[in-house]
């Protein structure tokens, strides 16, 4: 075997381990840190698999959001298991027959990187490949299937956002009225080491952000890389100095902002002769042009929304926490 | 392009990070308190940024300093909010049986 | 040629955080082992990055591995060699004020006033291993002018 896929083999391998042994703590936090461990073995295999753009969601989302969210949720409910003795055979023969039901069907799937696979063979992708540069001038085809040739699925995919964002905002409410803000002693390293870093987080988010068009990157992974420096700036000091960095109103009104401006974009293409979301109606002599002006705008308007969701996400959190030594 | 010595030396380096992680991984079980599991967390995410380079230039594409890049972020984002978000009850007592 | 200075650079940053890890797994209790994980970590990854850099400058690429790549990389080096420190410092400091380290251990400002020199390397051994009733040697030096003082007023009386 070559040595990318043993190195794959071996990561699969301890993929597995690390699932039976979240599984079996009985210490949530230890959980919650094993997943953390989960999402950076799942970012590595999509690097291994040159996926680029998934492995870089999965690092900005799965490895660092996502454990800092679900940490907060441990400190809003308890974090020990509630552990019973019997064995449910129901749920578990369920379990084992999907399972073995999926492993079954994988036997009919063509070889990883088969050029004889079906999916090769369809003129979709082929003209993925082959046209997408001519139709928009912009080097990375996953930005362009993204935002272009799937443009409405990507604004459902933002709508998604703002809907969540809105569950968490109407389940939490609120804040209660004293300040539980969770303050340790206030350390003053990690306050000078953030201060120095804050800048640096913003500036690299909005290159991620206009690099998407180039590399990996674009509206997703900078909302989340935004949305992680004023959360740094939040765990260095307190969420109440933080708020006057970024205030619960102006986040408030800056998530639909986003989706408004994704929609528009598509309005706009209408009512200069197009169909929705057709941005070589834009700029009807040079369509590329077009094209590059939608995807930038809509890209911008996905950045703006998942800014805004996960930074309203952590504050409804972080203002409810249980009193703390 | 890559000396075919230097591709040689890059391969063993991808071996040794990974068997830095798969111990990192080991402690992470093991660790008696919770904060021994942080620890692990925190170097397995640092491993994870030299993996992701040396893959990079194993393969061929600067692109995935990017990701590198955030890695190296979230890993001291979530290192910080762990401490912040934790009022861990250090009895010695064990904690669970895995 | 530079390529293989900078691979070399590369592996022996990558046995050094190997050290880290066997130092992970062996040393007997947690803040020992935050020692040599934060430490080893933190030169392994900025050797790393040299290596890279260095790698990086033998490579000669009509794909152009170019001046981004150093950049990206030594902001890469700078991030790491600014939090890793930080990190570990804040995971040490929750540890001890949460009480890992168990009774018996000096306090912080007992450490802090120990004398420098030869009486400081005896001093901090006994306190580290003396437990709740070690008492540092300026107290003692003072409480006994205080029996002896009193011994003598006690014979004059």
């Amino acid at each position: 075997m070559t040595f990318v896929s043993t190195i794959t083999l071996v990561f699969f391998v301890l993929l597995a381990v690390v699932a039976v042994a979240i599984g079996k703590m009985r210490s949530l936090f230890a959980a919650v840190m094993l997943s953390g461990i989960f999402s950076l073995l799942s970012a590595s295999l999509f690097v291994l698999m040159d996926a680029v753009d998934v492995a870089f969601t999965e690092a900005a989302v799965g490895a660092g959001i996502s454990t800092v969210l679900m940490l907060m949720v441990l400190h809003l409910t308890s974090d020990k298991e509630t552990h019973s003795n019997e064995v449910k055979v129901f749920p578990l023969l369920i379990a084992v027959l999907c399972g073995a039901v999926l492993l079954y069907a994988t036997q009919d799937m063509p070889h990883f990187g088969d050029p004889n696979a079906y999916i090769h063979q369809s003129a979709t992708a082929d003209h993925y490949l082959n046209q997408s540069y001519d139709d928009s001038h912009i080097p990375n085809i996953v930005t362009t299937v993204l935002a272009s040739y799937r443009g409405f699925d990507t604004l459902g995919e933002t709508t998604v956002v703002l809907t969540a964002a809105v569950a968490v905002m109407l389940l939490l409410g609120r804040p209660k009225e004293e300040e539980h803000d969770l303050s340790k002693s206030p350390d003053p390293i990690i306050e000078v080491g953030a201060k120095m870093l804050i800048p640096y987080i913003l500036l690299f988010a909005l290159y991620v952000q206009f690099h998407g068009d180039f590399g990996p990157g674009g509206g997703f992974q900078a909302g989340v890389m935004f949305a992680a420096a004023y959360i740094l700036h939040a765990l260095s000091g307190t969420v109440r100095s933080a708020q006057e960095a970024a205030s619960e109103n102006v986040v408030e009104k800056l998530i639909p902002l986003g989706v408004l401006l994704y929609a528009a974009v598509g309005v706009w293409c209408v009512l200069k002769g197009g169909n929705f979301l057709e941005y070589n109606a834009l700029d009807p002599e040079h369509p590329a042009h077009g094209q590059h002006l939608g995807i930038l705008l809509v890209e911008l308007g996905v950045g703006i929304t998942v800014f805004s969701a996960m930074l309203m996400i952590f504050y409804k959190f972080a203002l409810r926490g249980r009193e703390v030594r | 392009m890559i000396d075919p010595i230097a591709s040689n030396i890059l391969f063993v380096s991808t071996i040794t990070i990974m068997m830095t992680m798969m111990l990192a991984i080991v402690r992470a079980f093991m660790g008696p308190s919770v904060y021994d599991r942080i620890l692990a967390v925190n170097m397995f995410g640092t491993k994870t940024v030299i993996l992701i380079g040396v893959l990079g230039y194993l393969s061929g594409r600067p692109a995935f300093l990017d990701i590198a890049l955030v890695y190296a972020l979230m890993n001291f984002i979530t290192t910080i909010a762990v401490l912040r978000y934790s009022d861990f009850d250090e009895s010695p007592e064990p904690e669970e049986g895995v | 040629m530079l390529q293989i200075i900078g691979s070399v650079i590369l592996l022996l940053g990558t046995f050094i955080c190997m050290f880290g890890a066997i130092g992970l797994l062996r040393l007997p209790n947690f803040f020992a082992r935050t020692h040599g994980a934060s430490i080893t970590d933190t030169l392994g990854a900025l050797l790393c990055i040299v290596g890279m850099v260095v790698f990086t400058f033998g490579m000669d690429d009509p794909m152009k591995f170019n001046l981004l790549v150093v950049v990206k990389l030594v902001s890469i080096g700078v991030f790491l060699l600014v939090t890793s420190p930080i990190a570990g410092h804040a995971l040490t400091r929750s540890a001890y004020r949460r009480g890992l380290n168990g009774k018996g251990a000096p306090n912080l400002e007992d450490v802090a006033n120990l004398p420098f020199g030869i009486h400081g390397a005896a001093d901090t051994r006994e306190l580290l291993e003396g437990g709740e009733e070690w008492v540092s040697r300026e107290a003692r030096s003072e409480q006994e002018p205080n029996n002896s003082d009193n011994l003598n007023s006690g014979e004059q009386s």
